[in-house]
């Protein structure tokens, strides 16, 4: 069932193992005489592991389920079967101490860099307020890791005592970048970090990024819907839709032989990079079922152009189609 | 004559931060059945400039200083806010970014859409909603005869921005304004809706000005393009040419910072600093401290509109080495490695 990048190594533990992850919620449809109790399945059997050092990149339209994974992996979420492992633990079952330095270990970095910081906070405990975990710092050392980190990504050591609205949006998710830094993680979550940028700052950011896992060996999951910054960014992509994963495998091998019908679908409506640029044109009709409601089967076989009837009937499995390259889907 | 026709355009803005010079000077033309894309980053005034077509902008602190807009022969900045009135959402109509505050909620489809129609055209009730039924139709909503009493909540996002398409194609316009349209929407749903947009085009002879800040959408839907950076247009060219062959370091340096689908760059060309805004009082070249290519002229005088090749124009002291194609080697090595891996 679990995608097990890199599992040739038989002694070699990723960083964080994701095993067939569920993740649901409880709503409530209709007037307040007529209440009808709904699941939604928000992340319904999702697999994957994320490899020290490496990019791990979820792509998906929105309702996915790619932001509740990464806030599952954050434990903000808690899921209704499966696991999620760190260093082989799960970390559901963390006792308080561990607990600790798994928040250490596992930082993340939002979309937003406006609503993510309050405006009345100095960065300086913006980017300090994880250390408070740790309690043998003192003041000064947790103000010096500030200020190593802001250097790291670019900024003044100066700047630390600036408050948020002295900083542009890149500069901001800059500091966003810091904060998580100064925690000296394993991997960071980074959920869309680059989208709410300007283009000419995008880059920026992107190759910041880049440098920083080359130098100092971050892990990334990496959550975006520009496939272009999917591609720039990753070692590892997973494609969802409707909280199931579609397709799996080492990033270049997905966008050069993209298999599933969905992942063909994403990538034949992504826009051209130049005029005159003609994409194999698979079009996906109608639009995606509800998350309370998901289609028996396959998830996609009401919308897929390729569907058989026994896509209707009987869920795809997880294979193993090529070295590397895994897709639920009854064409393979 | 062309359709629409703006010149010198300067629409100044008055704030706390003091004077901003959103729209400093633009110059285009649009005819009919074509399109336009106003490209930029924020604060580029590419907004700005499609608002002030449309005298939207925010009064009092607001003001079109300067300038004229003429479209279909009449001057707009001459018209009277009555008159002002019957040509937005008749002859020139927009389409907004979040299809969610374009609608109002407590109101039917049928009613928003219709709206506009009885404004318009004065049509009989039965008129009326046919035309409305007409409009969804043409927009690809399916069963419109009995959608069109439903509300906005009860369509999902895609279809939601198809009756926003409806509304402001209802009086069958002339001009269609899409500021970032489909920025909000799902990639699957918007190439849907920009394939709607091109076949609308198509039957009802609509000139496009397309306002983002995505290439992507310049490159699938826009004949010619205009960059804009801190209010100014700063290249004007026709699309392939605006790729193939960039005249201003600001367009090079964009069109190599974004990464492709198409092939995985080893290393993308970042602009330094963050974008200029018409807050700023520049002496020189506005993109001077972030261009990789600026020579001392560049810092201390304006620089001219230069005409590299026929319809191609290019705000920049060096604008014929760029569109030579001497830029990587004056400049811009990163991003040479950029495009080519």
């Amino acid at each position: 069932m679990a995608a097990k990048s890199g599992k040739s190594k038989s002694d070699y533990v990723p960083l964080i193992q994701v095993e067939d992850l569920h993740v649901h919620f409880q709503v409530s449809r209709g007037s307040i005489f007529n209440r009808e109790r709904l699941t939604l399945r928000a992340v319904d059997g999702v697999s994957f592991d994320v490899t020290h050092a490496q990019t791990f990149s979820i792509v998906g339209e929105s309702g996915c389920g790619k932001t509740t994974t990464a806030r599952t992996v954050l434990n903000l979420e808690k899921p209704v079967a499966g696991r999620v492992l760190w260093e082989g633990q799960d970390i559901t079952d963390l006792s308080e101490e561990q607990k600790k330095r798994y928040r250490s270990a596992v930082q993340a970095v939002f979309q937003d860099p406006y609503s993510s910081m309050n405006p009345r906070i100095r960065i300086l405990d913006f980017i300090t307020e994880p250390l408070l975990l740790n309690a043998r710092l003192s003041n000064a050392e947790r103000r010096e890791r500030a200020q190593e980190a802001l250097t790291q990504v670019g900024l003044r050591a100066a700047d630390i005592d600036n408050f948020p609205h002295e900083f542009s949006g890149g500069q901001r998710q800059r500091v966003a970048i810091a904060r998580a830094l100064a925690s000296a993680p394993n991997m960071i979550v980074l959920d869309e970090p680059v989208s709410s940028l300007d283009v000419s700052i995008r880059a920026q950011i992107m190759n910041l990024l880049k440098d920083l896992q080359q130098n100092q060996g971050y892990s990334y999951t990496f959550i975006a819907h520009h496939l272009g910054t999917v591609r720039y960014m990753s070692d590892w992509v997973g494609v969802m839709y409707l909280g199931s994963m579609m397709e799996l495998s080492v990033s270049e091998d997905l966008f050069k032989n993209p298999l599933h019908p969905y992942t063909r679908a994403l990538f034949s409506a992504a826009l051209p990079d130049q005029p005159d640029v003609e994409r194999e044109e698979i079009l996906l009709e109608g639009d995606v079922a509800a998350a309370t409601d998901i289609p028996n089967g396959c998830r996609l076989h009401p919308r897929c152009p390729f569907a058989k009837p026994e896509c209707s009937q009987v869920k795809p499995e997880w294979k193993e189609v090529a070295p590397r390259h895994w897709t639920a889907c009854h064409l393979f | 004559m062309a359709l629409l026709e703006v010149e010198g355009l300067q629409t100044h803005l008055h704030s706390r931060r003091g004077l901003n010079r959103a729209v400093d000077g633009v110059s285009f033309s649009l005819d009919r059945g074509r399109s336009l894309g106003l490209i930029g980053e924020s604060g580029s005034g590419k907004s700005m400039t499609a608002m002030s077509i449309l005298q939207l902008i925010p009064k009092p602190y607001a003001k079109i200083v300067g300038g004229s807009i003429t479209f279909d022969g009449q001057d707009l900045l001459k018209k009277t806010p009555r008159e002002m009135r019957r040509i937005r959402g008749g002859e020139i109509a927009i389409i907004l970014q979040d299809p969610m505050t374009s609608l109002n909620p407590v109101f039917s489809v049928r009613y928003q859409i219709g709206e506009a129609v009885e404004l318009h055209q004065q049509k009989r009730a039965k008129e009326n909603l046919e035309a409305v039924i007409e409009s969804l139709r043409h927009v690809g909503v399916p069963a419109p005869e009995v959608r069109v009493n439903d509300y906005p909540h009860q369509f999902s996002g895609g279809m939601r921005q198809r009756v926003v398409g409806a509304i402001s194609i209802a009086c069958q316009p002339k001009l269609l304004i899409a500021d970032e349209a489909t920025t909000a929407l799902d990639a699957t749903i918007q190439a849907q809706y920009l394939k709607l947009l091109r076949s609308l085009q198509g039957e009802l002879n609509l000139a496009f000005l397309f306002i983002t800040h995505d290439f992507g959408i310049v490159a699938k839907m826009c004949d010619d393009v205009a960059v804009m950076y801190a209010g100014r247009i700063v290249e004007y060219a026709n699309v392939r040419d605006t790729f193939e062959r960039p005249a201003h370091p600001y367009t090079l340096s964009l069109l190599q910072a974004v990464p492709t689908l198409d092939s995985r760059a080893e290393r993308l060309y970042a602009i330094p600093g963050a974008p200029g805004s018409g807050y700023e009082k520049f002496p020189g070249c506005p993109f001077f401290e972030r261009c990789a290519l600026a020579v001392d002229q560049c810092r201390t005088s304006k620089p001219p509109v230069k005409v590299v090749a026929t319809g191609h124009t290019s705000e920049c002291w060096r604008a014929d080495d760029v569109y030579a194609g001497n830029a990587s080697e004056i400049g811009l090595p990163e991003a040479k490695m950029g495009k080519n891996l």
